[in-house]
């Protein structure tokens, strides 16, 4: 069973020209820790919501755990914690906790148990009873995530949980997050930090423009290509040196830009052996050379390019 | 909901203060301006010219009469400057329709208000005036509608006094039994107006306590507006949409509070009244014969109050336009209601637009208990119409809410 299959979603925001979503398809199995990367505008947190049923697709359908998303399904099945730190600030921890499980059937005392577990996990115990209002960005970003997790739900829907938390609470986080994942319960993860995705996440998913460019195990996205290579000339690299290059090596990925070339390759030995007898013969003097293992950002940059997303 | 709500209410200290706070500053500082004013009137400060160019026994026993109802200093042909004047024109001991239509005085007094903008000069009325009656009675445009009640009471009393007085005397219509009937049925509501429902002198509090609470208690829209855009900001509504819960549960939660907030607001505003004022030189306020009517008038004032916040909070997009909308819509209600400015004097067509204002509702509905010392049946047709608003209000808060 999936957690959530995403098939052809489209959405327009209304009097907006810029379609959101355009045919998204995204499934993550049940148990997965799935983490969902893009750029500013990349339709992140419109799919999210589209997942919480707090927006409608103009097309397409979404379901969770075999059933398609409605405020019935989310309110029992999702726990859901927005990117801004949605809670009350002149209520305590523990009011906080206790408004939201008023409004679960079964009221607080159903999660009165639960309640004091969370606070324990989050590390917020000692401060229960203090006013959110007092607390630090870290503190409230655990009992944002403590509010989420109050109903143990199957499905936890995170917006950049992590935005503006400083390392410790970074690390009870990401504790509570695995001890849910431990669980069996499946996690939907948006950030901003590429690296901590990178760590945390079995499945990545990089969105741009309103679509799933490439979705998988972090092996399957980084591909066989785990080579980058970075090379400096004395000179103007010539068109015909890169087509010749290029023809040479068939399965790596070449660019250049005036006296640097980058390749990404699987087979770092292969470039130096055609890539020396060519400059020989196009004048070119090597000035450096450098081998790096890829990582999720160059990745990601690859696929989502450099330009600015600031719209 | 509730409990949430009220406690975030009672935690929000500054916007508790500004609620309480400023009804009684308003009404402090009101009352203590207008101490003179109610002082001159208790003096008889307000000057009533009276010309008789009847000069028969009728009109001067009338002038008597007027004197001895204490309402205003009476000038017997003087060249003070008037707040008010009273011709009795000839003929006045003779007219058989002055036995029939007492009345006729009222009628009378509205054509010269309503004559345009002119100055008691201009209005002054001579025995070759076109103005049909016997006795014509023209108000300054600036004198105070109270004041025009209470001189208007005081000329009905004398005058129906001194009718009967002297037809007891003479007997002179007991055979004529139509002119008999007339006259008791004329007497019959001119007695009804002057004694059912008593014109007294309102105090300061009786003008200022219900006019500054119902403007104050329309200021809940800034708090109740605060709080709800707050949410929405702060993503709450959108992690409240993932809960089983209605849009119409969240409303009604966060209007109650708001709403016991407006229902405090007038009561303190009356202890305020009652115990403080007196303290500090303003007389205390009188509740009028129905004091009970309070409650049901205020339970929908503040209803509408309410719910008026409620629209403002959800049609507005950020705190910064309802906090700029809100407030300039009660000021501008606030005038158009009565509230800054007398309703009378307005110009007609302005007296007709202040009926949209649920400000002029309220209000009318308070002055009836104070004033007119009007009953719960009274109050009832003006408390329909505030219950109309509230819905409306209501129902475009519904329609508008917005999760994010």
């Amino acid at each position: 069973m999936k957690a959530l299959e995403a098939i052809g979603l489209t959405y327009s925001y209304p009097g907006q020209k810029d379609i959101a979503l355009k045919e998204l398809e995204l499934s993550v199995a049940q148990g997965a820790f799935q983490g969902i990367l893009g750029p500013n505008g990349a339709g992140k947190t419109t799919f999210i919501r589209m997942a919480c049923s707090l927006l409608q697709p103009n097309k397409g359908h979404i379901q969770l755990f075999d059933k398609d998303v409605c405020r019935n399904v989310v309110s029992q099945l999702v726990g859901y914690a927005p990117q801004e730190i949605a809670l009350y600030n002149h209520l305590s921890a523990w009011e906080n906790l206790q408004f939201f499980a008023r409004l679960r059937p079964g009221g607080i005392s159903q999660f009165q148990e639960n309640m004091s577990l969370l606070l324990e996990k989050v590390g917020l115990s000692d401060v229960a009873h203090k006013r959110v209002s007092a607390f630090s960005g870290g503190m409230k970003r655990r009992l944002n995530l403590a509010v989420a997790l109050l109903h143990s739900p199957r499905l936890l829907i995170l917006d950049e949980p992590m935005t503006g938390v400083d390392p410790q609470s970074r690390n009870r986080i990401l504790q509570c997050l695995k001890d849910f994942h431990g669980n069996g319960g499946t996690i939907l993860y948006t950030s901003h930090y590429l690296h901590e995705v990178e760590k945390i996440c079995e499945t990545i998913a990089i969105m741009d423009h309103g679509k799933t460019l490439v979705s998988g195990t972090l092996a399957e996205i980084m591909g066989k290509k785990k080579h980058q290579l970075n090379c400096s000339f004395d000179k103007r690299i010539e068109d015909n040196l890169l087509k010749d290059l290029k023809s040479r090596l068939n399965h790596a990925t070449i660019k250049s830009n005036e006296k640097s070339l980058t390749v990404i390759t699987d087979e770092p030995d292969s470039l130096l052996k055609e890539l020396l007898p060519l400059s020989h013969q196009y004048q070119l003097t090597l000035l450096n050379y450098s081998d790096n293992a890829r990582t999720l950002e160059d990745r990601f940059l690859e696929l989502t390019g450099h330009s600015l997303r600031d719209g | 909901m509730l409990i949430k709500e009220f406690k975030l209410l009672i935690r929000d200290r500054q916007s508790l203060l500004l609620l309480f706070l400023m009804p009684v500053s308003l009404i402090l500082v009101i009352s203590l301006a207008l101490k003179d004013v109610h002082g001159k009137m208790v003096s008889n400060r307000v000057k009533l010219e009276i010309v008789d160019h009847d000069e028969s026994l009728l009109s001067k026993k009338f002038i008597e009469t007027l004197k001895k109802t204490n309402s205003c200093r009476i000038v017997e042909g003087g060249d003070e400057r008037k707040q008010a004047l009273v011709t009795i024109k000839k003929g006045f001991a003779n007219t058989s329709s002055l036995l029939i239509q007492p009345l006729a005085l009222d009628l009378e007094e509205d054509v010269m208000l309503n004559s345009g903008n002119a100055t008691m000069d201009e209005m002054e009325v001579s025995e070759n005036s076109e103005l049909d009656g016997v006795l014509v009675f023209v108000a300054e445009p600036s004198l105070e509608q109270v004041y025009r009640h209470l001189i208007r009471h005081s000329l009905n009393t004398a005058l129906i006094s001194c009718i009967v007085e002297n037809e007891l005397e003479t007997e002179a219509f007991s055979s004529d039994s139509s002119v008999q009937s007339d006259l008791t049925s004329s007497l019959e509501t001119v007695i009804k107006e002057g004694s059912g429902k008593r014109q007294a002198i309102p105090t300061p509090l009786q003008q200022t306590v219900p006019a500054w609470a119902i403007f104050s208690m329309f200021f809940i829209i800034i708090p109740l507006s605060n709080s709800l855009i707050t949410e929405r900001k702060n993503s709450l509504l959108q992690r409240l949409r993932t809960y089983p819960i209605s849009s119409v549960r969240i409303i009604l939660g966060k209007l109650m509070p708001y709403y016991c907030v407006t229902l405090m607001q007038f009561f303190l505003m009356i202890l305020f009244g009652f115990f403080i004022g007196p303290i500090l030189g303003v007389p205390k306020l009188e509740l009028g014969a129905h004091p009970l009517t309070l409650l049901p008038i205020t339970l929908c004032v503040g209803l509408t109050a309410t719910s008026f916040g409620i629209m403002i909070a959800n049609l507005a997009k950020t705190f910064e336009q309802a906090s700029a909308v809100g407030p300039f819509a009660v000021v501008i209600m606030a005038m158009m209601g009565g509230i800054m400015i007398p309703i009378f004097v307005m110009p007609d067509f302005m007296q007709t637009l202040a009926q949209v204002s649920p400000l002029y509702w309220s209000l009318e509905a308070y002055h009836c208990v104070f004033i007119s010392e009007g009953s719960l049946i009274d109050v009832l047709p003006g408390l329909g119409v505030l219950l109309i608003f509230s819905m409306i209000f209501f129902m475009i808060g519904i329609v508008s809410f917005r999760w994010e």
